[in-house]
C-alpha cells in the first residue's frame, strides 16, 4: 500500500489538462469547485461516521473519488478508495485514520494551489 | 417623633427610609400629626432584613439622592422584601423633582413629594392618606385627616361639604340616566314588530346584497367563458398533438416544450445536431464531460439520477445516453433495464461511466444492453473516440 501511494501525486495537473484541455481558467474554475465540495463532502462523511452509518459513508467517498480523479488529486482519490473499501469491512478505526489523512490531503491541495497563485 | 418611633408598632403602616434622621425630621413630624402608626428607619447594613421584617404599606424613600433611592427600592422590589400591594412615595430634594416626577411617570413609584424644602405639608400628608386609602382599614385616617383639615377654616369646609353633595348628587343621577336609557333601548329591541324587521331586512337585500349578488354573477359568468375558451385551444392543440405522435418518431421532438413553444413543436424538421442524454450525479465531473462534448457540436442535456434520466427518456429521443454506474434513487444498471423495456429509447445505445474497479457489474450491465464505457476520469480523446463510436460517426 505506502508502495502504491508513493506513486500517487498530490495535484497531477496533466490528467485534468487532458479531459478539459489547456484552458488554464477552465482549470482554475474546476479546482475551486473541487475543493468546495471537498469541504462539504469531508463533512458529511465525518457525520456518517460518527453514527457509525458505513453505507452512506461509502457512498460519500465514492461521490467525491469521482471528482478527485478528475481534477488530478490522486492520493485524496486513493483515500477515498480506502475509505469504501474499509466501509464495507465496517472497520471503524482504519476509517478513522484515513480521513485524518484525507483531511491533511485537502490542506496539501489548497497549498498546492495558493503556491501556483 | 422619637416618642412615635419608640411606641410604634411591630408592623407600622408607614415607614419612612432615609439615611440620617435629621434629615427627614419635618417628614416624621407632618406624619405624627396624621397617623402614630408608622416609624422611621435609618438605612444600614440590616435595612433590607429589617424593612421586610416591618412589611409597610406606605414606604418613603427619603435617601440623600434620587438614585440611592431608586436603587434601594430596586432591591427590594428584586429580592421580593415588600408585600405585593405596598404603595413607594419617593422624596426629594428641588434640585431632583424632575427625576422624582419622571420615575412616577413611568410607574416605578406611586408619588413623588419635594421635602428640601418642605412647603407643602398638607400635600405630603395627602400622598400619605392616598396610600393608606388603598388598604381596608383607612377610616381612621380620614377621620384624622378631617380633623386637621377642619382646624383650618369652617366656612371653607362647609363648602367643600356642599361641592362633594353636588358631586354625589350629580354622579347618582348620571347612574340613574344610564340605566334608563339601557331599560328604553331593551324596551324597543323586544317590541320592534316583524313587519318593520322584514321591512329592514328588504331595504338591506335591494339596496346592498341584490347589487352584490349581481356583481358577483357577472364575474363568474365572464370567467367561466374564459375556462371554456381556454378547454377549447387546449382541444385544438390536443389534437394536433395526436396528429404529430401518430407519424413516425423523428430525431429529438422535445414534447416538454409544447406548450411554452407551440412552433417548435409543430415543426417536422429533423434536429441534425446529435443529442445526448448525460447522467452523472458529481457535478463537476458531469459538467467536465458535458464541456467535452458540446465543444464538439454535441447537444448535451444533463440529470443527476436514474429517476430524473427516466422522466427523461420517457418523454424525449436521444442519439445517445452516457450513465454513471452508482446513481442515487436508481442506479444506471436498473435505469438501463428500464430504458431497454419502456418509452421511445428501447435502441438508444448506453455508454457507461466506470471506475477501473467495477469490470464485473460492467459485465451485467452489458447483458442489458451496454454499448461501451468510459472509464473515469479518461482523457478528452479517449471519452470522443467512445462516444463517436457509439453515435455511428
Amino acid at each position: 500500500m505506502n508502495t502504491q501511494i508513493n506513486e500517487l501525486q498530490t495535484l497531477n495537473r496533466r490528467t485534468i489538462e487532458e479531459l478539459v484541455g489547456d484552458e488554464p481558467a477552465k482549470i482554475a474554475k474546476f479546482h475551486f469547485e473541487f475543493l468546495k465540495q471537498a469541504s462539504v463532502v469531508l463533512k458529511s462523511i465525518v457525520k456518517s461516521f460518527n453514527i457509525s452509518d458505513f453505507n452512506e459513508l461509502k457512498s460519500q467517498a465514492h461521490y467525491l473519488k469521482t471528482s478527485a480523479k478528475a481534477v488530478g488529486a490522486e492520493r485524496c482519490a486513493y483515500f477515498l478508495e480506502t475509505i469504501e473499501n474499509y466501509s464495507l469491512d465496517e472497520n471503524k478505526p482504519a476509517i478513522k485514520q484515513v480521513i485524518i489523512k484525507l483531511n491533511g490531503e485537502f490542506v496539501a491541495i489548497k497549498k498546492e494551489l495558493r503556491h501556483d497563485k | 417623633m422619637t416618642s412615635n418611633n419608640r411606641i410604634a408598632k411591630r408592623h407600622p403602616s408607614v415607614l419612612v427610609l432615609a439615611h440620617r434622621e435629621d434629615d427627614v425630621q419635618g417628614v416624621t413630624e407632618l406624619i405624627a400629626e396624621q397617623t402614630s402608626d408608622f416609624r422611621c428607619l435609618i438605612v444600614r447594613k440590616t435595612a433590607l432584613d429589617d424593612i421586610q421584617q416591618l412589611a409597610p404599606k406606605v414606604i418613603l424613600f427619603a435617601l440623600s439622592d434620587v438614585k440611592k433611592s431608586i436603587c434601594l427600592y430596586n432591591l427590594l422590589i428584586k429580592e421580593n422584601r415588600l408585600i405585593n400591594n405596598h404603595y413607594s412615595v419617593l422624596l426629594c430634594n428641588n434640585k431632583e423633582s424632575g427625576l422624582a416626577f419622571k420615575c412616577c411617570l413611568r410607574n416605578l413609584f406611586d408619588s413623588y413629594f419635594v421635602y428640601q424644602p418642605l412647603y407643602e405639608k398638607f400635600r405630603l400628608q395627602l400622598i400619605v392618606y392616598e396610600g393608606l386609602k388603598q388598604f381596608a382599614n383607612s377610616d381612621t385616617y380620614i377621620e384624622s385627616l378631617d380633623s386637621i383639615v377642619q382646624n383650618q377654616n369652617e366656612e371653607l369646609n362647609d363648602l367643600i361639604e356642599t361641592g362633594l353633595s353636588y358631586k354625589t348628587s350629580l354622579v347618582d343621577e348620571i347612574n340613574k340616566r344610564k340605566e334608563e336609557v339601557n331599560s328604553i333601548n331593551q324596551n324597543i329591541l323586544s317590541q320592534l314588530p316583524d313587519s318593520m324587521h322584514k321591512q329592514l331586512m328588504s331595504e338591506l337585500n335591494e339596496s346592498h346584497i341584490q347589487p352584490l349578488l349581481n356583481a358577483l354573477e357577472t364575474s363568474i359568468s365572464s370567467k367561466l367563458m374564459g375556462l371554456v375558451e381556454g378547454l377549447k385551444h387546449s382541444q385544438n392543440l390536443n389534437a394536433q398533438l395526436v396528429s404529430q405522435l401518430q407519424q413516425p418518431i423523428q430525431t429529438r421532438l422535445p414534447v416538454e416544450n409544447e406548450s411554452t413553444n407551440q412552433q417548435s413543436f409543430l415543426s417536422t424538421e429533423a434536429n441534425n445536431q446529435h443529442s445526448i442524454l448525460l447522467v452523472e450525479d458529481n457535478h463537476i465531473y458531469r459538467e467536465m464531460i458535458s464541456d467535452v462534448l458540446s465543444n464538439v457540436g454535441y447537444d448535451i442535456e444533463q440529470v443527476d439520477d436514474g429517476l430524473a434520466a427516466i422522466k427523461k427518456i420517457k418523454l424525449t429521443q436521444y442519439d445517445l445516453i452516457v450513465m454513471d454506474l452508482f446513481l442515487p434513487n436508481l442506479d444506471g444498471l436498473n435505469t438501463t433495464k428500464h430504458i431497454r423495456n419502456v418509452g421511445k429509447n428501447i435502441k438508444t445505445p448506453v455508454i457507461a461511466l466506470t471506475g477501473n474497479k467495477n469490470k464485473q457489474l460492467v459485465k451485467k450491465w452489458a447483458e442489458h444492453g451496454l454499448d461501451g464505457y468510459i472509464l473515469k476520469p479518461s482523457t478528452k480523446q479517449e471519452i470522443l473516440a467512445v462516444v463517436n463510436k457509439a453515435i455511428g460517426h
